[in-house]
């Protein structure tokens, strides 16, 4: 009846019922807003809320993707502790997270000093350095799959015109090699991010810290060293907050560039868990290595949240 | 006007509700999926019988070999299958256990040539007592030999080796005439490959890989013929008897050493005498049993099962086609003219065997192999990050035969208890 | 050109700048220029690359620019029934975009300027999809849509799409809706006017930004969403082109067609390039609000 009453004050004249007593007014008030925010609960609550407890539930069964599921436990999480591959994948993730987010960090702050003044052309120049992370990692793969191939692809005559290398460098042949290109696409895509989020770090620093610092007679070198960088650890964990979410997720890149190859050396712990629930059909496996990356995965915000509100405090 | 209209529509109405989905001209569309180690025969069978059944015609669809298991799963999952599949026999179990394609029991039973069926592809296809494929494709693994390169060799091509001791030997006798030739040739990075052709040589010594009913399997890798055969492999690597490519190879180039003419021994199936007569026609081929260590001979029987999909609304044309391409004319003329073993012994002795002395010995290979009977299958050896291609990387390339055995015995029980 | 810099803020003009004084200008241009070339370089090489005949296109050595300048390549992109994925990305695309829109404008209207009882906790429970990446929901969420019958279907992608990019479009309508002043709401109710009305013609037009924001970021995760689709559809027919891309690769015999797959590549670059060049204002924005979150 109330929720009736509100939908017609929602589609009709409000102004009609303005003499309505104050609590009825809240009380409508009220059922207005959950009415309002209705739609939106609903979409989290069936494809965000019911697949999360779904995964748990799934993760203490065998869940074939065809046929009958049984209960198991907790027999998927002690599989894990004997799969060989879901602790290489892990530690794979794990180190080309390692490698990406220190170079994603330096890259982008060194391109963000060199254009974080107004100047003639910087614009274009942020334009330009921004770009490529608007295109999709899937593309963005494919396109480098062609690039780095040692037959067609521009990358190697390139580095062989400027005397970098001297034949074609089979760059899927070996784990490093694989892992490096995957590294330089990655950066060329997401660097211009990093470079954003230091400018905007840069810009909230007062100017009159920096010429206090001058004043001082501290040099350039001290500056940064003693002054931005200290004023500049929000950004900086934030930063690396980011990469390293992004990194662990990493899926599309080596699906697409590297399959896993060689000898599935470069195989990531999303892409052990696609292939364990959608090409092994292990479902409730795939799940329970999902709870595992979820936990991994909120501790990372965890701190993230810690960092930041230590931050506020100071 | 508008009663033109209303009449026109409605009968729109009444005659797509008679036809029912996938109906076009009153006839039914099927549709088929194969993968496309198939290409080479499966669109004329396709061909010829939509050339036949003008009321049935069948629509294919190619899918790529290593997709094949996940496409057709997902798309089961997610109602949206064909109505026909051809599909490996060694996934049979998985497809046949989750209850997604319809039960061909009682109809199979009245085939008058059921009992001519290849037994290996049945046992595949059943669970639980009931039959859920027919055979399709027949397959099955041999070891074959250029016979130049035996006779260069001093090696009599009329006695191939009957051991794995003599395989090593005469591998050792054809690279020692050097030239880049070398002895023996196998894909080191291809599960499905290694489960064709290097299993079959623990079958013929007497060991096997897994036991246990379909529902309660573990693996046996510590059996000592699983060491035993892992060495022999390690042996021929170790003593530079197989070229270089091999541990990179993932199944894509696994026929190139051996059609190069350098390479003496090489273990393949039905479906690789087409292609080498294709494209190496120079090579001089014959074939011998894979044998086990020490005598006794093993083959994997392989190839494809048909089986409909329980959701599918044609069930009754399905079967037609199923009758149809199990016929003992369809299997000589499409499947055994062509090199693809038939599946029916009557056929297979009859048109196909007496053609020369390979097709002989792959006809005696099916009807006498076996294959392995796994609901896990893809994920204990077709899949490339499984233990089986582990096991075999760390045994044959870098020697750790025992580590790599313990290892692989770890992974497979534990994919066998999870899920 | 510059829209970058004014949404960041115009930095107060200082006389004398630490990195100028370092720097004096050929040098930064020198500098940024080299930078801006490699940047540069793998989009305009892919451009000039599916330019070429299919036969130059998978030459080895490759030339840089093309020999012949040909539409071979889209041609047979065209004959690959490119269109149909072009437009099932276009339209999961702009599902994604007008669910999000409407659904988060609601919503973000809702938990801004209404109290209900749990609003506080629902806002911060919606805002939870944050904490948890999709890719580890993927597996139960394929068996709800298998459950809902909206297993390979671009409307279920589009759903999972639109939940996914809710809390940071939430976010950001509840703040542009909480910093509209109280007085233009009333003003507009004290006209007579419906919620919805005092939403669509009050509220919204005064936070367009933000709807901008939340639009294109709705477009470019939808258009270049690449694990979803792939597991989610396992009809060709519906694939979405970033997926339709994989199949590009499979050749006979594992040889790539590389002209055909690069054409595809750009196909699906451009629009975003277009879309970011054209908007970039509002998408450095709303980059920011989202990241600082």
């Amino acid at each position: 009846m109330g929720a009736l009453a509100a939908s017609r004050s929602m589609f009709g004249r409000a102004g009609s019922r303005r003499r309505a007593g104050a609590r009825s007014l809240r009380r409508r008030r009220a059922l207005i807003g959950l009415l309002l925010v209705s739609p939106a609960l609903a979409f989290v609550a069936v494809f965000f809320f019911v697949p999360l407890v779904l995964m748990i539930w799934m993760s203490l069964h065998r869940w074939p993707l065809l046929g009958h599921t049984s209960w198991i436990g907790l027999g998927n999480y002690a599989a894990m502790g004997s799969d060989p591959v879901f602790w290489r994948s892990l530690g794979f993730t794990v180190e080309y997270t390692a490698i990406v987010t220190p170079i994603l960090i330096v890259l982008g702050f060194g391109l963000a000093l060199l254009v974080r003044r107004n100047r003639r052309g910087v614009g274009f120049f942020r334009t330009v350095f921004f770009m490529p992370y608007v295109i999709g990692f899937a593309a963005a793969s494919y396109l480098f799959v062609w690039l780095i191939n040692p037959g067609v692809g521009l990358l190697d005559k390139t580095l062989q015109a400027l005397g970098i290398t001297s034949s074609p460098v089979q760059w899927l042949s070996t784990r490093t090699l694989a892992l490096f290109a995957v590294v330089l696409m990655i950066v060329w895509k997401t660097v211009g991010f990093t470079m954003l989020l230091f400018m905007s770090g840069l810009q909230g620093i007062p100017d009159d810290v920096h010429e206090a610092a001058s004043v001082d007679g501290a040099g350039r070198w001290t500056t940064m060293r003693r002054v931005t960088l200290p004023l500049l650890r929000r950004t900086i964990a934030l930063t690396v907050i980011l990469a390293v979410v992004g990194s662990m997720l990493a899926f599309d890149q080596f699906y697409i560039i590297t399959n896993g190859e060689p000898a599935n050396q470069t195989l990531t712990v999303v892409y052990w868990i696609y292939n364990s629930s959608f090409v092994n059909f292990q479902l409730g496996y795939g799940a329970a290595m999902s709870v595992v990356l979820m936990v991994i995965l909120m501790l990372i915000t965890a701190v993230q949240l810690y960092l930041l509100r230590d931050q506020t405090e100071r | 006007m508008r009663r033109v209209l209303l009449i026109v529509l409605l009968a729109g109405v009444l005659a797509a509700g008679c036809g029912g989905s996938g109906s076009a001209n009153g006839g039914t569309t099927l549709t088929l999926w194969a993968r496309s180690d198939e290409s080479a025969f499966i669109a004329g069978v396709v061909n010829a019988f939509n050339h036949t059944h003008p009321r049935i015609q069948i629509k294919l669809t190619i899918i790529p070999v290593n997709n094949f298991v996940q496409k057709f799963g997902i798309a089961v999952a997610g109602g949206s299958g064909p109505d026909l599949a051809s599909i490996d026999v060694v996934y049979m179990p998985l497809f046949a256990e989750s209850g997604v394609l319809a039960d061909l029991t009682a109809r199979a039973h009245r085939l008058s040539y059921f009992s001519q069926f290849d037994r290996s592809h049945i046992d595949n296809s059943s669970y639980d007592g009931r039959l859920y494929g027919l055979p399709f494709s027949g397959d099955a693994s041999v070891l074959f030999y250029n016979t130049a390169l035996f006779r260069a060799a001093g090696l009599n091509p009329d006695n191939p080796p009957r051991t794995w001791a003599q395989i090593v030997q005469d591998a050792e006798k054809v690279t020692a005439t050097g030239q880049g030739r070398e002895g023996f040739y196998f894909s080191g990075d291809c599960g499905g490959c290694a489960v064709f052709t290097f299993l079959p040589f623990i079958w013929a010594s007497g060991g096997d890989i897994l036991s246990g009913s379909a529902t309660a399997q573990h693996p046996t890798l510590t059996e000592p013929q699983v060491a035993a055969a892992l060495r022999f492999y390690h042996e021929l690597w170790a003593k530079h008897l197989v070229p270089a490519a091999s541990p990179s190879d993932s199944g894509t180039t696994q026929f190139t050493p051996f059609e190069s003419g350098k390479v003496a021994m090489f273990s393949t199936g039905g479906f690789g005498v087409q292609t080498l007569h294709q494209d190496a026609p120079h090579v001089p081929l014959a074939a011998t049993p894979l044998p086990g260590q020490n005598g006794g001979t093993a083959s994997f029987a392989g190839g494809d099962a048909i089986a409909v999909s329980k959701s599918s609304h044609h069930q009754q044309a399905a079967w037609q086609f199923i009758e149809w391409v199990t016929s003992a004319a369809v299997q000589e003329r499409y499947f055994g003219d062509v090199g693809v073993i038939p599946i029916r012994r009557d056929v297979a002795y009859r048109y196909y065997a007496p053609k020369n002395q390979v097709y002989h010995l792959l006809a005696n290979e099916l009807y006498a192999g076996k294959a392995v009977y796994s609901v896990q299958e893809n994920a204990l050896i077709n899949d490339a990050t499984g233990p089986w291609v582990t096991m075999l990387d760390d045994a044959v390339f870098a020697g750790h035969i025992e580590s790599a055995i313990h290892t692989a015995q770890s992974a497979m029980s534990s994919i066998l208890r999870r899920g | 050109m510059s829209a970058t810099s004014a949404t960041l803020g115009r930095t107060p003009p200082r006389r004398r700048s630490l990195l100028r004084q370092a720097m004096p200008g050929i040098a930064w241009w020198a500098i940024c220029g080299l930078v801006a070339l490699m940047f540069l370089f793998p989009l305009a090489m892919v451009v000039l690359t599916v330019l070429k005949t299919s036969s130059e296109a998978a030459a080895t050595p490759p030339h840089y620019l093309p020999q012949h300048l040909s539409g071979q390549n889209f041609r047979a992109l065209s004959n690959a029934d490119i269109w149909k994925y072009v437009i099932n990305s276009a339209g999961v695309a702009l599902g994604t975009v007008v669910g999000t829109v409407i659904v988060a404008t609601l919503a973000g209207y809702g938990f801004a300027r209404y109290r209900f009882p749990g609003r506080t906790l629902l806002f911060l429970g919606s805002l939870m999809t944050l904490m948890v990446p999709f890719q580890a929901l993927l597996t139960p969420l394929y068996s709800v849509l298998v459950f809902l019958h909206l297993a390979n279907s671009l409307i279920g992608l589009t759903l999972v799409y639109i939940t996914f990019q809710l809390p940071f479009s939430l976010f950001v309508m509840r703040n542009a809706f909480a910093e509209i002043p109280q007085e233009i709401e009333d003003a507009a109710a004290m006209d007579g006017a419906s919620t919805l009305a005092t939403l669509r013609r009050v509220m919204v037009p005064v936070a367009k930004p933000a709807v901008v924001t939340v639009a294109l970021f709705a477009f470019f995760s939808a258009w270049n969403e690449f694990l979803a689709a792939l597991i989610f559809l396992s009809d060709q027919s519906r694939y979405t082109l970033p997926v339709f891309l994989t199949t590009l690769v499979t050749g006979k015999l594992g040889a790539i067609n590389w002209g055909l797959l690069e054409a595809g590549v750009v196909v699906t670059i451009v629009p975003c390039l277009v879309i970011f060049l054209l908007l970039q204002r509002y998408y450095v924005r709303g980059l920011m609000s989202g990241a600082v979150r």
